[in-house]
């Protein structure tokens, strides 16, 4: 079965009561979610566990009008679109807009520190905190979920050109600044 | 540039820490989408109540009054509108909450009634 005839199944199930239906969804959509909010929210735990919840509550609240729709349950890139939305409604907040934007503060390595694998990934999730919003979201959808363009535009609401613009910018902007970071080490 | 090309060119982000749902966090996960759940159905049965008694109001018979009347309690309570005397109305709103399905008038008061006992475990 496919991914979203399972995810459809599974909401049908859970409208008729199905405890188990809901359990499934929550066991294949939490860890993705929770982990993609970390990221964009700069690894602030409580708050993405807090906007996770949101968009299951949200998932809740709309299965049936969801279900509704005769085209394939797209749930993994709702999902992801609720999410992300309450992301950035969180960073247009006023005390936010004097701030660089999502960026992952601090996590630049020393140059004491070296390049060791564990520093490696802190120093590349200091770059990736670099990155404007949207490509930040496409590489990570990309990176962790193995997303496909068209999936990636789903979600951020675009163009799969737009999207295959926004990874090569991504790559072409980590690419440089990691060879400047390695060049100062 | 096509996907499989695409991830080739990739700058390698190497293994970055993930972040993991643990067991509490999809415990209240769980918990909300069943309180979600539960509000639906008493949503849900409050409109069966509220069909039940317009349907018994609209054929009269021994308890007519007092489904009527918890009928109209719960329209004023939950802001249900209450379309009495009006079976076509009735029949479609069951069938929409999926309770019934082309129920014939004859059968539909059995219907109203069984499902909404069974609904409320009375």
């Amino acid at each position: 079965m496919k991914k979203f005839d399972q995810d459809r199944a599974d909401l049908e199930a859970f409208l008729r009561g199905d405890a188990k239906a809901a359990k499934m969804l929550i066991s294949r959509y939490s860890t993705p979610l929770l982990n993609h909010a970390c990221y964009l929210l700069r690894g602030d735990q409580a708050l993405a566990e807090d906007f996770v919840q949101n968009s299951f509550m949200q998932l809740w609240r709309n299965a049936g009008a969801l279900l509704e729709k005769d085209q394939p349950l797209y749930l993994r890139a709702w999902l992801f679109r609720v999410l992300r939305n309450q992301c950035l409604d969180h960073f247009r907040k006023p005390e936010f807009q004097s701030d660089e934007g999502m960026d992952w503060a601090d996590e630049k390595p020393s140059a004491e520190e070296g390049l060791q694998a564990e520093e490696r990934a802190h120093f590349v999730m200091g770059l990736i905190g670099r990155l404007p919003e949207r490509q930040k979201s496409a590489l990570l959808l990309r990176h962790f979920e193995d997303m496909s363009q068209a999936e990636i535009a789903d979600v951020l609401d675009c163009t799969v050109e737009a999207v295959e613009n926004l990874l090569a910018r991504a790559r072409r902007s980590l690419r440089k600044w990691a060879s400047d970071q390695e060049t100062m080490l | 540039m096509n996907d499989d090309a695409m991830k080739k060119d990739e700058f390698d982000l190497g293994d970055l820490p993930k972040f993991e749902a643990n067991v509490d966090f999809e415990a209240r996960l769980l918990a909300d989408a069943m309180r979600a759940r539960d509000a639906d159905w008493q949503a849900e049965d409050v409109r069966v109540l509220a069909f039940g008694g317009a349907q018994t109001a609209r054929g009269g018979g021994g308890n007519a009054r007092i489904w009527a009347s918890l009928a109209m309690a719960a329209s004023l309570v939950f802001g249900f509108y209450l379309g009495f005397g009006h079976l076509g109305g009735v029949e479609n709103g069951l069938s929409r909450i999926g309770l019934v399905e082309n129920a014939a008038e004859d059968d539909l008061e059995i219907n109203v009634y069984g499902e909404l006992f069974a609904a409320n475990d009375l």
